[in-house]
């Protein structure tokens, strides 16, 4: 009756930050489709990093890639935490390291080509790389029991 | 306390067995991470695959986008997009920002200027960044002849400003500008390539063209230039912090540090604001 369904070492972490993320994205396109200013971002670095060239690939704002992005991530952390399935850590795994790049790409233009940063878009690359984190202790195996 | 209730056994185990069954599928990874490597096996789904490929995709997808997106700052025609788009909210023909902003600076410029370059494109960002979008400084943009020489260069870009701001793409057009200097006086911005800027800018181009030969536009540079002349500028950039003046290139700190004491004093003496200058 107590028995307890095995899930994915650190799942709970990486499914946190990831809802973290998503949440941010979320904020980020609403923000981005009704054209007003982020909140709680003094330096107003949001409304300049939205107006710039960068804030667009191929048409499609950066905001609602992150937002399409940070589903899929939760979908595969959520799966990796439910269901232990390793083929979901390596999923989650491989997303982060594509969405590290990305967002250092992103910080990279923020700092040396926009010359303003986004709150907001950092403390989604902050989600992103602790998530890499939380993902690389998690795929490591276990340290086994010294009994 | 050191024991944990017994109740907590089922769920000691569970984990125990998840973690067996991880070690269990880390080992099989590295198994079949051998058994491919020694054999050519078809085991590809391997984290250190997996890895592989992630980080190749993503340098993939990185490098392509920097050379669309910054290389592609060097367009077909061979200028150069600085990149910079303010916000169409704070964009008031050459000005930015609201026109009750307690501070104004007021920057006079001339397109050849290297230096007026530099502040307009490295500078004034983080000014537009820290206060004119926080409705604290309004900038104004005066275009003069001071390096023509008798060449007709500073001219014909500043009246190029003119016909931009008719568009409502003064500020793409003049970053192009400053964006795409090739020295002075050597033809860097004759009537062709200052077109292909202003159409660059989104600017419509016949309307451009038949503005730049317009009576309007050669009365109001001759204004600007009357004006600028009467204020004594005879070097650029040259500004006006609320009427305060200073000439030459300063940091982006160095202004902020300004601007902040030009707001304390507008606060403190709120009829002293806004535009003292020209």
């Amino acid at each position: 009756m107590n028995e307890r369904i095995a899930r994915g070492r650190l799942g709970g972490p990486m499914v946190l930050l990831a809802a973290a993320g998503t949440a941010i994205a979320a904020y980020l396109s609403v923000v981005r489709a009704s054209g007003a200013s982020a909140v709680c971002d003094p330096s107003h670095g949001c409304d300049v990093v939205a107006a710039s060239p960068y804030a667009v690939i191929l048409g499609i704002p950066v905001a609602y890639l992150g937002l399409a992005y940070s589903l899929v991530l939760l979908a595969v952390t959520a799966a990796w935490w439910q269901r232990a399935d390793r083929r979901a850590l390596q999923a989650a795994w491989a997303l982060l390291l594509l969405g590290t790049l990305f967002v250092a790409y992103l910080t990279f233009l923020e700092l040396a080509v926009i010359n303003a940063v986004c709150l907001w878009c950092a403390s989604f690359a902050v989600t992103i790389v602790a998530g890499l984190i939380v993902a690389a202790a998690a795929i490591r195996p276990a340290p086994r029991e010294s009994s | 306390m050191s024991h944990k209730p017994a109740t907590d056994a089922p769920g000691r185990k569970a984990r125990r067995a998840a973690e067996r069954r991880d070690r269990y599928d880390a080992a099989r990874d590295q198994r079949r991470a051998r058994t491919s490597t020694a054999a050519g096996g078809s085991s590809w789904l391997t984290t250190r695959t997996v890895t592989a490929v992630a980080i190749a995709a993503g340098v993939v997808l990185v490098a392509v986008l920097a050379i669309s997106q910054l290389g592609g700052r060097s367009s077909t025609t061979g200028l150069k997009d600085p990149g910079l788009e303010y916000p169409a909210s704070i964009q008031d023909g050459t000005a930015l920002g609201s026109a009750t902003a307690p501070v104004v600076m007021d920057v006079w410029g001339d397109y050849q200027c290297p230096v007026c370059a530099r502040h307009s494109l490295d500078v004034e960002p983080s000014l537009v960044n820290r206060y004119v979008i926080a409705n604290k400084l309004r900038i104004v943009h005066h275009e003069v002849d001071i390096l023509g020489r008798g060449g007709n260069e500073s001219r014909l870009a500043a009246t190029g400003g003119y016909c931009a701001k008719q568009q409502d793409r003064y500020w793409r057009y003049s970053h192009g500008v400053y964006g795409n200097q090739q020295g002075e006086n050597r033809g860097g911005f004759s009537r062709d390539r200052l077109t292909a800027i202003a159409v660059a800018a989104g600017v419509d181009e016949a309307a451009f063209s038949s503005c730049l030969d317009s009576q309007a536009a050669a009365d109001a540079f001759a204004a600007t230039q009357a004006q600028g002349e009467q204020l004594g500028i005879n070097q650029t950039p040259t500004m006006f912090l609320n009427g305060t003046r200073s000439a030459g290139l300063k940091s982006a700190s160095d202004w902020g540090a300004l601007v902040d004491a030009a707001l304390a004093q507008a606060s403190a003496s709120p009829s002293a604001s806004g535009s003292a200058a020209p």
